[in-house]
């Protein structure tokens, strides 16, 4: 019924290129105060409602997570990791090259046939990027990217919001509270944008990591 | 900063995160072909416009991406309600208003 | 003055004895003296000075103190001994009249700084605009840095005049904070350079800076527009490129065009409702073009969908078009068909799209795959799954070249690895990499539209002549089919799609140029419609031009003509829009 397959070559010396494979060569990202780095996982758009319990069992028995209970959550565990987008979208994070295992799996795994049962998966690994920004100057970037209100109350760990970065959009995510034993900041936040955004959201937190 | 309550990721965002998709509840024709050229025209072209109360249909654009209603007052700009496009009870007081007017004429 | 009058609410009144506006008197508190009020003789200043301090002076609370009586006795002690003279009275000239009609004289600038001029204000009054506030927006008078300090009261007077008028009955436009410029470093940021507007890369960008590509914005994307050789000009680029592609084999990156993967039972009834065309019969493997039309019946956006498998299609869409059409199938899902079970996602960023298209290119991709090739198995508008040189892909057999063409999806990144084996591979094939310079003119040779280009949001599918793309028989009432049919979509003398040859044929019309039927008519001249399209052919030897021209398909083989702003008039020859292997012979072998 769906055209699903390996989007990953077998000859595994085919050469790769995130999203930022150029712009991270071309432009360093970090200082003493701030460190961006891209970090590769796998992506899978998946499209369901919540009252479609074959599926979610599927998902359940597959990844051993169940669809985040409240809008903005993000539920994980060892190895996945769920983030709701909307009523009917989440994002699944895998390990790198699990991609395509998973979703055969997540397909085979849904006992009800049925051309009625409706969702949709499909793997985006190729079509954004995922970047890890850590660093005293961390939240000062974020801060001057986006009109979202990141006071820990408001944007805890566990938390997912996709909202306006610069002129762009991204899932914006704390993954690290500040830790309370240092003065400086030590948050550390995700930031998972569309590829042909990357080099310009890359020399945009560059640009913002110079000041203070 | 303009916020505006998104009633789906139900929390409150700043403005820039929506868009405005026109006059709220206006239902298609259910067979177009069989509307006169001014039925289709009142559907496509004509909206009410009016000074005061007007729910209108937004989009989350750059969050859920989820269409939602506003109920605002467009003198004042001031927002009563965000509520989902399953919630009927506007609907029904559209309705009512509707037909109030049809009754009074403009004295409503 | 006027300004601070206008900010705490009062309207100018205009004066004729001193042709300007004053402040009237809606703030009794304010009290204007001297030139401010209109009076310029030295004499009168120091009266009204006096008078005015006086008054003041008794609002500030000295009530006790009787001033009034003192005014002349205080004029005594202060007057000082000036001169008088008498100052002729202000005469206007707003409007420096001409033998000619204002539309038909020499360019008279009112507003020098936004280049209104008194023929833009007559018309803007004969278009309707009565009001000073909206011939105001509607000309941009008085929009520039000096807000209308320069042009107003002549912009005004000119609006009076042809209402027949007079200025005080005109008005002029108020005035908001602040009176005084505020510098700009006062208020703006730093200049921020590239990140005022985004810029959107394709994964193959930096191959082709390698390759020495100028870009061409296309919305927010750098697309590769034409590849000079050495110190080609952009023309003598693109006729390379065009005729590479016509004789052998070219290469575009053409990841850009918007792409929707659509997922559920319902997909085929969602797409039969959005294109004009039907979408029930489309077999797996499959690709179909279709034209998306508003509920107007308006031509909005075009693309090639293919049938992935049963209940699973990808869309593509115009590059520009891309996150209209998004939100366009989402808002009719969400609040009109919400019974249909269809999901959409945006893939554009996951797949680049790299197309080989000329004789040469089953050539070229025979060396990349191991895929039966064999037109009679993998036709002209055949999509397969494929390994190309190890990379997952899919390969669309599509052509907006009229070529035999081959668009090739490969997982984003992977794009550069396919891209740089295409160029190795290609090199016995002379491939030659290709932009959108050369993409415009080769589709423009067949016809092909290009939607926002050819279309300007008032053209059907009719109007194209593309009849045949709009399904009769669809069970459901598709978007725009109402629209499309309304008395005034079925009139004959509306501007539809035709191509026209230039009686020299080495004339290339300027794209916007008007038509009409007669060249030797008075000014206004009746317009029948404009070039949409125009280039040189380098393939065919003569220019080519796309246009829109009334009742223009039941005028072909007819002489029209275009005078040019160069007071040439051209004269061209309907024709049909395809221009090159008009049986479509070359993209089906």
């Amino acid at each position: 019924m769906y055209n699903c397959y390996q989007q990953t070559p077998s000859d595994l010396s085919i050469k790769k290129q995130l999203s930022m494979y150029h712009i991270s060569t071309e432009i360093k990202a970090s200082n003493a105060h701030y460190l961006l780095e891209e970090v590769e996982y796998g992506h899978l758009n998946i499209r369901v409602g919540r009252e479609n319990r074959c599926f979610t069992q599927a998902l359940h028995d597959v990844t051993g997570l169940q669809l985040p209970k409240t809008s903005l959550q993000v539920v994980q565990n060892d190895e996945f990791r769920l983030y709701w987008i909307s009523p009917d979208e989440f994002l699944l994070l895998v390990a790198v090259g699990r991609e395509f295992e998973i979703e055969k799996k997540i397909r085979a795994n849904i006992k009800n046939t049925d051309s009625a049962n409706h969702y949709a998966i499909l793997n985006v690994s190729s079509a954004q990027a995922f970047l890890k920004l850590s660093g005293s100057r961390a939240q000062s970037i974020i801060k001057k990217s986006t009109a979202y209100d990141i006071h820990p109350s408001n944007l805890p760990v566990g938390k997912a919001v996709t909202t306006t970065f610069a002129k762009t959009q991204v899932i914006l995510c704390r993954t690290k509270e500040k830790d309370l034993n240092t003065t400086s900041n030590s948050e550390e936040y995700s930031i998972i944008v569309r590829r042909s955004f990357s080099d310009y959201v890359w020399r945009w937190i560059v640009d913002a990591g110079k000041r203070e | 900063m303009f916020l505006i309550h998104c009633p789906i990721c139900n929390e409150p965002r700043s403005e820039d995160e929506f868009h405005c998709a026109g006059e709220g509840h206006i239902q298609r024709p259910l067979d177009p072909m069989a509307t006169s050229d001014k039925e289709w025209g009142d559907y496509l072209f004509f909206r009410s416009n009016p000074r005061g109360t007007y729910r209108e249909l937004w989009q989350h654009t750059i969050g859920c991406r989820k269409y939602f209603y506003i109920k605002r007052n467009t003198e004042t700009y001031q927002i009563y309600k965000t509520y989902k496009l399953d919630d009927k009870s506007e609907r029904v007081a559209l309705d009512k208003e509707h037909s109030n007017k049809n009754k009074f004429g403009d004295l409503l | 003055m006027l300004h601070l009058s206008c900010h705490t609410g009062g309207r100018p009144i205009w004066s004729d004895a001193l042709c300007a506006f004053l402040a009237d008197d809606f703030n009794k508190e304010m009290q204007c003296v001297g030139a401010a009020n209109g009076q310029y003789a030295l004499d009168k200043i120091i009266e009204e000075s006096v008078i005015a301090g006086i008054n003041a002076a008794k609002l500030s609370g000295n009530e006790n103190h009787d001033f009034s009586s003192n005014v002349n006795k205080e004029l005594d002690i202060l007057k000082p001994k000036v001169e008088t003279y008498l100052a002729s009275k202000a005469q206007a000239i707003f409007h420096i009249p001409h033998a000619k009609a204002t539309f038909m004289a020499p360019k008279q600038f009112v507003d020098f700084q936004l280049d209104v001029t008194a023929a833009g204000i007559e018309l803007a009054v004969a278009e309707g605009f009565e009001s000073i506030e909206h011939v105001k927006r509607y000309t941009a008078l008085g929009f520039g840095t000096d807000q209308g300090k320069i042009s107003n009261i002549n912009g005004m007077a000119i609006v009076a005049k042809k209402l027949k008028q007079s200025i005080a009955e005109t008005g002029t436009t108020i005035f908001r904070p602040n009176y005084t410029p505020v510098t700009f470093d006062a208020i703006a940021g730093r200049n921020v350079n590239s990140f005022f507007d985004v810029e959107r890369y394709t994964p193959l960008h930096r191959e082709h800076i390698k390759l020495g590509a100028l870009f061409e914005d296309v919305g927010q994307w750098k697309r590769p527009w034409y590849y000079p050789d050495d110190n080609e000009t952009m023309n003598e680029a693109v006729a390379r490129e065009c005729l590479a592609v016509r004789s052998g084999v070219g290469l575009l990156d053409a990841s850009t065009l918007g792409k929707i993967d659509i997922q559920g039972k319902d997909a085929r009834e969602f797409l039969n409702r959005v294109y004009t065309n039907a979408w029930s019969k489309l077999p797996v493997g499959r690709c179909r073009y279709g034209l998306m039309c508003g509920e107007d019946g308006m031509v909005f956006d075009d693309g090639v969908t293919a049938c992935l498998a049963e209940n699973h299609f990808i869309m593509t869409t115009t590059t520009g078009g891309a996150a209209h059409v998004y939100q366009w199938l989402e808002i009719w899902h969400q609040t009109e068909w919400p019974e249909l079970d269809v999901y959409f996602t945006t893939v554009t960023d996951q797949w680049a799209t790299m197309t080989i298209s000329g004789p040469k290119a089953r050539f070229l991709l025979a060396k990349m795959t191991d895929i039966d090739l064999n037109p009679e198995s993998f036709k002209f508008m055949d999509w397969r799954e494929a390994d190309v040189v190890g990379v997952p892909s899919r390969i669309f057999r599509i052509s907006f070249t009229g070529e035999q063409s081959y668009e090739i999806n490969v997982p984003a990144n992977y794009a550069v690895v396919v891209w740089e084996k295409l160029l190795e591979y290609g090199q016995e094939f002379e491939l030659t990499p290709y932009g959108t310079g050369t993409m415009h003119v080769l589709r423009a040779e067949k016809g092909f539209i290009i939607v926002g280009q050819d279309t300007d949001g008032s053209v059907t599918p009719a109007d194209l002549n593309m009849g045949w793309a709009v399904a009769k028989n669809k069970p459901f009432s598709f978007i725009g089919q109402r629209g499309m049919n309304r008395e005034d979509c079925l009139r004959e003398d509306r501007k539809q799609l035709v191509g026209l040859k230039t009686k020299h044929p080495n004339q290339v019309l300027p794209e916007g140029a008007q038509i009409i039927l007669q060249p030797n008519q008075p000014i206004p001249m009746k317009m029948v419609g404009h070039v949409t399209s125009s280039y040189f052919s380098a393939a065919l030897g003569h220019s080519i031009a796309m246009a829109v021209v009334k009742n223009g398909i039941n005028k072909l083989g007819d002489s029209v003509y275009l005078p040019l702003d160069n007071g040439e008039t051209v004269e061209a020859n309907i024709c049909s829009p395809i221009f090159y292997d008009p049986e479509g012979a070359k993209q089906n072998v």
